[in-house]
């Protein structure tokens, strides 16, 4: 701990060596928008809404090592106005019906939606056909509602060692896959206690029975808003890793 | 100059030189004669860009699809100053929040010719300000199927400009 | 069942009618004439054509979404699909018997949302017709012209409505579109700080409640001549009755009286409704005709909601409601039954009730501590019915092995009356129509015959302030002789 900094939005900020600057940033209790990073899971990077302008240049914070002296911005207009056209494009890609979801106020694109001032998505709506999975007896797979982040991959892979789930197909037709020769979730060997189940940022892989238990007002985002919970987030991770 | 991410250089501008200072080149060009509508060979690379998308990030695997439909959008002689505007959006997402060099270049042949030849674009813009992508009547097939209906009272027929 | 002036001869013309289903959503309605070379009504008919499709589209959903889905059928008694889903959902389940904190938030609910329901309807939209007369000036007939000339009566509606609402918040966690239902239960019970705050204002809202039962009254037996005949023609009854006979808004058997007043079933397991109940669609409307087998299509349509449930039951379980339920059955020997203006009346005397209700079960400890869901085996088919505040509503649904929706059909209340409004439609055109002139005065009638059933379609009146509607005279040739259109702003055009 030799005071290593980097600024953030001229703010000092502190860094260990290796560290992100998305870490970093969480640590310092400053909240960078992001949807497929999540503390413990790996530096993925495909998701772009936490991206930064790092001397002058974009780049994905959750992949970007901090550096002594890097100037980062991040509450600048012009990288509001790309977040919003992110998470705008990942409304219109597909079938995101919030009234309906039983993942409201626990989503977690819905609520960065609301930090980042989301109204009407800008974009034409795809309205893609897409399968709804609920083989599983204990868990259901909505791919309506997949956003692509690939931390249930991760999840599935690196924490519960059964490689569940894969992303199949290219492009706007890429589509998440389960391991399973049928292609059903219920052939596979998932569990609904799994880590790839509890990760999802979104309604897409929910466990049976969970559907709206939490009244309206208990629920994640309703008792504090996602940038809080994001920071506390952090903060366990790194408790953990101490021991 | 050097595939559909590179250079649009019209005949305006036959005077530069394929060289690192002026048009890099890597290696490979394409010619088009005057004939030929510049608006439908961006929109070919628009499709190309949106096929070559591996899907990874978000920007690129959206906004190139998005940039296709546009274009598409456009050729049906439904586009708007609007849908112009959003092309812009879409090209300054593709170029600033991609994950590698397809995305960042994807929109080029579109931001390119737009510029260099604003007429094969401005004739296919129905409207000056907004024109919905969708069709209201295509949207009531399943009700007229549910209910048997097909006669005039039961489509919607938007008003011509 | 074609009726006096459903149809007329020439089915070709009738298939002239603008139906427009996208532009048309809820409060959409239309109502077409057909006269002959004389002048003479030959046909009447009132459309819904709004298509929602809600039946199509929960298709593939697993099935405990179903609660919260439906209820975005509607922006005014979202409630009633929400508990009427909900309980299908419960057979669906497995879970027979609902733990008593489940069934007594469920039943709060539903008193909040019969109470601003009924106090939405009465005050802010027929109250002006009621306290002005028919024939008033358009300017006049309004919510804000009530808040003018009768601010007393204009703040109680208002703060009647408000409680209501409130009671839903606490319960299901919003206004409009919460949730409090799931497969077997709710998702929680009262805290104390909650109830106290309900109980704050529910004697005032009870008291209210009655006054404004007074007002219904008064208005009714003012103008008891015309309001005795107005669209008044017998009919079957139905609605839900509880094991002893009693109103019963949330649950019971299914009961059904003649338009003589027999019985023609009672307490019947709703869970098999079709044997009871058929539809038929007719190519015209959007909405389906439903009516009772035992009496066939043709004489077996019947009325749902206030009226129907306060002539159908044996009694109503709060003692001040009940008083007043006497009082309209003992009016003039019974006139109220086949009176369509009567509904405003029964109307009210229902949201005294739910205030007394609320009242009830505020001192009820069962919502503050107990066990919230109970589990069971998990079935094929549920089907779910309450007494909405328009009538009886009707879920039923069918899922998979993999707990995703089949097949569902719902009936609404206000599909339960479709013939109904159309019956009423076709009285007040042939008493009231002027030869070919078309006044505005007319076309007030028939939306007041329309309105006193509350039909859900009203829900844009209830935000905007005036039912959109159109009113065409075709002679006999189909071709249209006149045409007078009332948009939502409440101005009328003539063409």
């Amino acid at each position: 701990m030799s005071g290593r900094t980097f600024t953030l939005d001229g703010q000092p900020v502190p860094f260990t060596e290796g560290e992100t600057v998305m870490e970093a940033a969480l640590a310092a209790g400053v909240y960078i928008p992001h949807l497929c990073y999540r503390p413990g899971y790996g530096h993925h990077g495909s998701c772009k809404v936490c991206t930064v302008a790092i001397d002058g240049h974009n780049a994905a914070s959750c992949t970007t090592r901090a550096r002594e002296g890097m100037a980062v911005e991040t509450a600048t207009p012009e990288l509001a106005d790309m977040r919003r056209a992110l998470v705008e494009m990942l409304f219109v890609e597909g079938n995101h019906t919030c009234p309906a979801c039983e993942k409201s106020g626990e989503c977690e694109l819905q609520a960065v939606a609301y930090h980042i001032g989301m109204a009407a998505p800008r974009f034409d709506f795809f309205f893609p056909a897409r399968d709804l999975d609920a083989s599983h007896p204990d868990v259901i797979l909505d791919r309506n509602r997949c956003i692509l982040c690939e931390l249930c991959v991760r999840a599935s892979r690196d924490v519960d060692g059964k490689n569940v789930f894969a992303i199949g197909g290219r492009g706007i037709r890429a589509r998440l896959i389960v391991n399973a020769a049928s292609g059903r979730l219920g052939d596979t060997d998932l569990a609904k206690d799994d880590a790839a189940v509890r990760v999802c940022p979104v309604g897409a892989i929910l466990r049976k029975g969970d559907a709206y238990t939490k009244p309206v007002g208990q629920r994640t985002f309703d008792l504090r808003p996602i940038a809080a919970v994001a920071i506390e987030e952090a903060r366990r991770e790194r408790e953990r890793r101490r021991g | 100059m050097g595939g559909p991410s590179g250079t649009c250089v019209p005949w305006r501008e036959f005077e530069r030189r394929i060289a690192f200072e002026d048009v890099p080149s890597a290696g490979a060009f394409m010619v088009f004669s005057r004939g030929r509508d510049m608006f439908e060979v961006a929109r070919n690379f628009a499709h190309f860009f949106a096929h070559e998308s591996c899907g990874f990030c978000t920007p690129c695997r959206v906004g190139t699809s998005l940039l296709a439909n546009t274009m598409d959008k456009l050729a049906a002689g439904k586009g708007s100053a609007y849908d112009m505007q959003r092309m812009q959006t879409l090209m300054r997402v593709l170029l600033s929040m991609s994950h590698c060099g397809l995305g960042h270049t994807a929109a080029k042949p579109v931001v390119q010719t737009m510029a260099a030849f604003p007429d094969a674009y401005e004739r296919r813009l129905k409207r000056l300000d907004f024109e919905p992508a969708f069709d209201l009547d295509a949207a009531l097939a399943t009700a007229r199927h549910i209910t048997g209906r097909d006669d005039d009272w039961a489509h919607i027929v938007s008003e011509e400009a | 069942m074609a009726a006096p002036l459903e149809t007329a001869s020439d089915p070709e013309r009738l298939r002239r009618v603008a139906i427009e289903p996208v532009t048309r959503v809820e409060g959409h309605g239309k109502v077409t004439l057909l006269l002959d070379e004389a002048n003479r009504v030959r046909q009447a008919r009132f459309h819904i054509v709004e298509f929602r499709g809600f039946e199509k589209f929960v298709q593939g959903r697993p099935y405990w979404e179903v609660p919260v889905m439906v209820q975005r059928l509607c922006g005014i008694c979202p409630v009633s699909h929400h508990l009427a889903g909900g309980k299908a959902v419960d057979m669906l389940a497995g879970a027979t018997a609902l733990t008593p904190t489940a069934e007594k938030m469920r039943r709060l609910l539903h008193f909040g949302q019969i109470l601003q329901s009924h106090a939405l309807h009465f005050f802010h939209l027929s109250s002006p017709d009621l306290l002005f007369g028919f024939d008033a000036p358009v300017e006049r007939r309004s919510v804000f012209a009530v808040a003018a000339e009768f601010p007393d009566i204009a703040k109680k509606g208002i703060l009647l409505r408000k409680y209501g609402q409130e009671v839903i918040r606490v319960t299901a966690g919003k206004r409009v579109h919460g949730s409090l239902v799931v497969p077997g239960g709710v998702n929680k019970r009262l805290s104390p700080q909650e109830r106290d705050y309900l109980l704050a204002d529910i004697d005032r809202t009870v008291e209210w409640s009655a006054e404004a039962v007074a007002i219904a009254r008064r208005l009714y037996e003012e103008g008891r001549a015309r309001h005795n005949g107005f669209a008044a023609f017998p009919s079957p009854l139905l609605s839900l009755v509880r094991d002893d006979g009693a109103l019963d808004l949330y649950h019971g058997g299914l009961r059904a009286r003649g338009a003589d007043g027999a019985t023609l079933f009672d307490h019947e397991d709703y869970a098999t409704y079709w044997e009871l109940l058929h539809e038929v669609v007719k190519p015209w409307s959007y909405m389906k005709f439903p009516f009772l087998r035992a009496l066939g299509p043709d004489a077996g349509w019947y009325r749902v909601g206030p009226l129907a449930r306060l002539w159908n039951c044996d009694f109503v379980p709060t003692p001040r409601a009940e008083a007043e339920r006497r009082a309209l059955l003992d009016f003039e020997g019974g006139a109220t039954r086949a009176a369509t203006l009567a509904y405003h009346w029964a109307r009210m005397i229902e949201m005294l009730h739910a205030a007394e209700g609320i009242r009830a079960l505020l001192a009820d400890p069962d919502l503050l501590q107990g066990e919230l869901v109970v589990k069971g085996e998990r079935r094929y088919r549920g089907v779910g019915v309450i007494e909405a505040p328009r009538g009886t509503l009707i879920h039923h649904y069918r899922i998979n092995e993999d707990d995703q929706i089949v097949r569902c059909n719902l009936i609404v209340s206000t599909t339960h009356n479709n013939e109904a409004m159309n019956e009423a439609v076709r009285r007040v055109a042939e008493r009231y129509l002027d030869g070919r002139e078309l006044t505005e005065g007319l076309l007030n009638h028939i939306e007041v015959a329309i309105r006193a059933y509350d039909p859900c379609l009203s829900c844009a009146t209830h935000a905007l302030g005036q039912m959109p509607l159109a009113v065409e005279l075709r002679d006999a040739t189909g071709a249209a002789v006149d045409r007078l259109t009332r948009d939502a702003d409440g101005g009328v055009r003539r063409g």
